[in-house]
């Protein structure tokens, strides 16, 4: 079950990577293609890998 | 006006030697023994000599390039490809580091002194270290080493003279150890615990004369070596082979027997306070080469925006290995073993890539200005 915590901390880790999207998207408007993709990349993993530790390593 | 940063090579220095000598606080010195056996200390001064060589050659194929990092070398050899692989490639050596160490330095604290902490609460400090280090910038960073890592530096020398009295030179016997093939031709490879020489050519653009930078090269390697050395042949001494091997943080154990009259006693405090000071400048500068990096590969404005979502990446790699163990074994066995590449092969095959370039766009210039 999830807890409080959990969500304070995946709502936390959303916040990060709404931001570093944003600079992503100010990236690819100027015309930088693939170093947009990579902050994509980043923002994506900012994400995924924290819940998958917080979610299913613990478990 | 952007300010440019330069900094000269004491400060340099102090980054290369902290970024070399932390693993003495690991666990080079075991692993040397486990290398050489009672000839560990000899496997430490061959490997010093091979990455002196290497850096030698290296520094050599510099000269034309003054002033420039890797990754300006890359692109002028292999063009924005170029750039991006070797990117990439120190993306993730300097991303092993970061991590392994991390982890590392946290599960060794947590078995020394915060014995009942969890390791998540350990590792939030480095990550705030790691935060407002990257923040501040290189310049502070520079600065912060070229006063501290002296202060380190004594710290570890009081250990070391410390341990005189334990002093058992018999130790040292058989003098070739484990073997001459297993020192001086299987033993090669661990010229990899040279490897963060790979920094110096990322600190090429704040250092701008060639002669800095070799000079900065030569001292870092050459003080280092004997902090290496001297740390191996003190282990070897005090503790004798093969009981030596059990020893999981091999000068934490040296500092623990010191005892000198009533008024020298726990000199482990010592060792505490310098391995946290080392640590915490290795994870913090490796962090911020780790955005510089990243900037610079994927040409980007700023590196600032990232600080926090790769601090937290970091620290969600740090939790991926399932145990202590895991992590000892790939960083001594196979990134301790193999960085040697990326540290002294990949600069000297893009150091002449890039001349070779270099000669052919002069030779074009030539042929131009003769039809002209």
């Amino acid at each position: 079950m999830m807890s409080i915590g959990y969500i304070v901390l995946i709502g936390f880790l959303l916040c990060i990577a709404i931001y570093t999207a944003s600079f992503g998207v100010w990236t690819w408007k100027r015309k930088n293609r693939f170093g947009a993709f990579m902050i994509f990349m980043v923002a994506l993993i900012v994400v995924v890998l924290p819940v998958y530790i917080l979610l299913f390593r613990e478990a | 006006m952007k300010k440019k940063t330069i900094f000269g090579h004491w400060e340099a220095s102090a980054i290369i030697v902290n970024l070399i000598c932390t693993k003495i606080f690991l666990n080079f010195p075991r692993m040397a023994v486990e290398e050489g056996g009672t000839a560990g200390w000899i496997l430490a001064v061959y490997i010093a000599i091979l990455a002196i060589l290497g850096f030698t050659v290296i520094q050599k194929l510099y000269r034309p390039f003054e002033g420039k990092d890797l990754l300006d070398i890359a692109e002028l050899a292999a063009g924005n490809i170029g750039r991006i692989v070797v990117g990439f490639v120190i993306l993730f050596c300097l991303g092993w580091g970061t991590v392994a160490y991390m982890r590392m330095f946290s599960e060794n604290m947590k078995l020394i002194s915060l014995t009942t902490s969890p390791l998540s609460y350990v590792e939030l400090f480095f990550v705030v270290c790691l935060v407002v280090g990257a923040f501040f910038g290189i310049e502070a960073l520079s600065r912060l080493h070229a006063f501290v890592v002296p202060i380190i530096a004594v710290g570890f020398l009081m250990i070391m003279l410390g341990a005189v009295n334990y002093i058992d030179a018999g130790n040292l016997l058989p003098i070739f150890g484990n073997g001459l093939s297993a020192i001086f031709i299987e033993g090669a490879q661990k010229v990899s615990d040279y490897s963060e020489i790979l920094v110096l050519f990322l600190l090429a653009p704040f250092l701008k004369k060639y002669d800095v930078m070799k000079s900065t090269g030569y001292w870092s390697l050459v003080i280092s070596a004997l902090f290496l050395v001297v740390s191996v042949l003190v282990f070897s001494t005090v503790f004798p082979y093969p009981s030596s091997l059990e020893i999981t943080i091999p000068i934490f154990n040296v500092a623990r027997l010191i005892k000198l009259g009533r008024f020298f006693q726990r000199v482990e405090s010592v060792f505490l306070f310098i391995w946290a000071a080392s640590s915490l400048l290795y994870i913090t500068v490796n962090f911020y080469l780790i955005l510089f990096t990243f900037q610079k590969a994927f040409r980007l404005d700023y590196y600032k925006p990232l600080i926090l979502p790769l601090a937290i990446i970091v620290l969600s790699l740090n939790f991926l290995p399932s145990d202590f163990a895991v992590v000892v074994t790939y960083e001594v066995e196979v990134f301790r073993s193999w960085s040697w590449i990326p540290a002294f092969v990949m600069p000297i095959l893009l150091l002449i890539l890039g001349r070779r370039k270099n000669r052919q766009s002069a030779g074009q210039d030539e042929s131009k200005q003769q039809k002209s």
